[in-house]
């Protein structure tokens, strides 16, 4: 199954590293390929994302539900495609390396399933690496803004 | 820049020009407008129709010339000269053999019947389809060669065999799988990706992010072009002359009201064929032909899906050829056998209404139910996937009326009328399932008409048919050896022009599976071959 593992350092103590992962509405717009979001309820919310999958460019929306939630740990969560055949889970951590350093990880699974799912998984590996390289980046690059600060 | 001889354009055209005058001892330089190789070729399947080729002969398939001319002249109606379809008939066959004595691979498909087999001199067994490429044999170019929304590591005979597009649970995914990770393609990006590897090897010098925006000319003699990359204007020499092989004019709305008056509005190819190679010879004096005519297909729009920019269609094929389903107008009626071949097909939905003075078969929907959407694909949607907004999903027919806009009671009337013989598999009203072309491409488990069985299963589906385009196909007349000729009929010296650009061999028809790339290859192949050939000597 496609998967990534990436994390980062930020420069920032983890109680205000966890003050921004918390509140989805003040990142989503560093997920890539970002389009719009809706809260369902506090567990529950609809993405959608706009995806290149080879030379294609579509949007996709996918349902997110917060499985775990642990404050200043971990956010896990499953996501399944509402049109599309794909379905995963992953999660959002954070560890302190000391008073002024966190260390953000981010895990995801994603897959493709039905007839032309074999296809797109072959497709799928280059697609959420690339989006996870992205997202963490950029996740970094946002917090860092927002306490006046820079990579 | 100088050099021998310049192609417009990197297709089938484009590369068969290149490869055959670098041959014949030309310096070739191919300028693409796209940042990718492959042209409109590299998203087709890359099959050629060729009459009385050698393939058939050694599978002991009988065919002749005689055929062929009396199955093509029948389909152009005396409206193409006999110069030009002889040629075509003549040199066809030549050029495959010349491809395959350079390195080109095809397989013979066997079972494909011409698109109108039942025509005098129609045939099965005439069509051809490229062998798989592994891209790693292009080296740095490999990221070069444009990929396709529909690319699949396969080929068709394997595809065939392991159920065809009616039931692909017998697929070997794995193997594709497997050929995908290791770069080996098939279709469209297989046969031109083998012609740039001849090319390369040949020595002929591609470059790409470089539209030609207008010929140069020495008195009369066409002595090269002007270039633009990335807002620059070059200008490029080629004593020897220009081949024009840079597709048709469907992604150009202007050009598409002016010449081809019906309400197309899906091209199905790279949306880079603007009409360039057409208004660049028109400048010159070019006579034109053919300028109402396109390779018609019927195609779907997934919402939000966009390549190169530009919304992506698909064609709605082999699709519509499966039993369960039919193509309605906005009256709720049927207007065509569904299941017959999309240039033909397609022209049913361009019919215009003298006295409501509109075109009555646009937009059309494909009609489904629940049987049918459990059982095959349906553009990207699966058999077991999500239902998505744009299948229109509804309770009956009624509802499904009012979503997509048609009227509800021809509708019903309608599905009434064509259940009650597609239950014997008949349709005595435009006789689907009779041809040899509908069977083929229906679901051959399906008795007793592999294209026909009554719509009763709820819930309802409809997909909208747009009129779409694989390519236009009118252009710079041509001779028999690919000269652009003028409003006299005279040859523009240094001027060819192969493949969509130019005006088919073909008129209004689309004879059988791969008849423009093999149009684009065999009059590529003349074209490369008489560039060089007339100025020697000089």
């Amino acid at each position: 199954m496609p998967e990534i593992q990436r994390d980062a350092s930020i420069a920032l103590p983890i109680g205000q590293v966890w003050e921004f992962i918390a509140d989805m509405n003040e990142w989503a717009h560093c997920l890539p390929g970002y389009c719009a979001h809706e809260m369902k309820s506090e567990t529950e919310s609809i993405w959608r994302l706009k995806g290149d999958v080879g030379i294609l460019s579509r949007e996709v929306d996918l349902r997110v539900i917060i499985t775990e939630w642990v404050d200043q740990d971990r956010v896990k969560f499953t996501l399944k495609g509402v049109y599309e055949p794909v379905e995963g889970k992953g999660q959002v951590g954070i560890i302190a390396k000391d008073i002024t350093q966190t260390k953000l990880i981010l895990q995801m699974e994603l897959k493709a399933t039905g007839l032309m799912g074999p296809i797109i998984n072959a497709l799928l590996g280059k697609v959420i690496t690339g989006m996870g390289d992205e997202f963490i980046a950029s996740l970094s690059d946002e917090l860092l803004k927002r306490n006046g600060k820079s990579r | 820049m100088k050099t021998d001889v310049i192609v417009v354009g990197s297709g089938g055209a484009g590369m068969a020009a290149a490869l055959t005058a670098a041959r014949a001892g030309a310096r070739v330089t191919v300028l693409e407008r796209a940042k990718v190789f492959g042209g409109t070729t590299a998203w087709s399947g890359a099959f050629i129709w060729v009459p009385n080729n050698s393939l058939m002969k050694a599978a002991g398939i009988k065919d002749s010339r005689s055929d062929a001319l009396k199955y093509l002249k029948r389909l152009t109606f005396g409206w193409v000269s006999i110069e030009l379809i002889e040629s075509f008939v003549d040199q066809a066959p030549k050029m495959v053999d010349w491809m395959m004595s350079e390195g080109m691979t095809w397989g013979i498909l066997a079972n494909f019947p011409d698109y109108h087999s039942e025509f005098p001199g129609g045939k099965v067994g005439r069509a051809m389809e490229p062998k798989l490429f592994d891209t790693n044999r292009l080296g740095k170019k490999k990221d070069l060669l444009r990929s396709s929304p529909s690319d699949m590591a396969a080929e068709y005979s394997e595809i065939e065999k392991w159920g065809g597009t009616a039931d692909m649970k017998g697929w070997d995914f794995g193997l594709v799988v497997d050929r995908m990770q290791k770069g080996i393609v098939g279709f469209g990006r297989a046969g031109i990706g083998k012609m740039m590897e001849l090319c390369l090897k040949a020595g002929v010098e591609f470059i790409a992010n470089t539209r030609t925006v207008q010929l140069i000319r020495e008195g009369k003699r066409i002595s090269g072009v002007y270039a633009e990359c990335d807002g620059q204007k070059k200008q490029y020499e080629a004593w020897l002359g220009v081949i024009l092989a840079c597709g048709g004019f469907e992604w150009n709305p202007t050009l598409v009201h002016r010449f081809l008056s019906v309400p197309m509005v899906a091209p199905v190819s790279p949306p880079y064929n603007t009409g360039d190679g057409l208004l660049m010879s028109m400048e010159v004096g070019a006579n034109l032909a053919n300028m109402a005519e396109q390779i018609g297909m019927p195609a779907l729009s997934i919402p939000g899906e966009v390549t190169d920019g530009q919304p992506l269609s698909r064609p709605i094929n082999p699709l519509r050829a499966m039993p369960g389903s039919i193509i309605v107008n906005r009256a709720g009626k049927r207007f065509v056998d569904e299941a017959h071949n999309y240039n033909d097909m397609a022209k049913s939905m361009g019919i215009f209404d003298a006295v409501r003075f509109d075109h009555p078969n646009v937009p059309a929907f494909v009609i489904f139910d629940n049987k049918f959407r459990s059982s095959y694909m349906v553009g990207t949607v699966g058999p077991t996937d999500p239902t998505p907004p744009w299948l229109n999903e509804s309770a009956s027919l009624d509802d499904l009326a009012v979503k997509i806009g048609v009227d509800g009671k021809g509708l019903k009337e309608q599905i009434a009328q064509f259940n009650l013989s597609a239950a014997k598999g008949k349709d005595p009203v435009f006789h689907r399932g009779e041809t040899l072309y509908d069977r083929y491409y229906g679901d051959h488990g399906n008795k007793p008409n592999p294209s026909l069985r009554p719509i009763d299963v709820p819930p309802y589906y409809a997909v909208e048919a747009r009129y779409g385009s694989l390519g236009t196909k009118g252009g710079p007349l041509t001779d028999p050896v690919g000269r652009v000729v003028d409003v006299h009929d005279e040859p523009i010296p240094g001027l060819y022009a192969a493949g969509n650009v130019a005006a088919s061999v073909f008129g209004p028809a689309y004879p059988g599976a791969g008849a423009s790339v093999v149009t684009a290859w065999t009059f590529g192949w003349l074209a490369g071959q008489n560039i060089v050939s007339e100025r020697k000597g000089l």
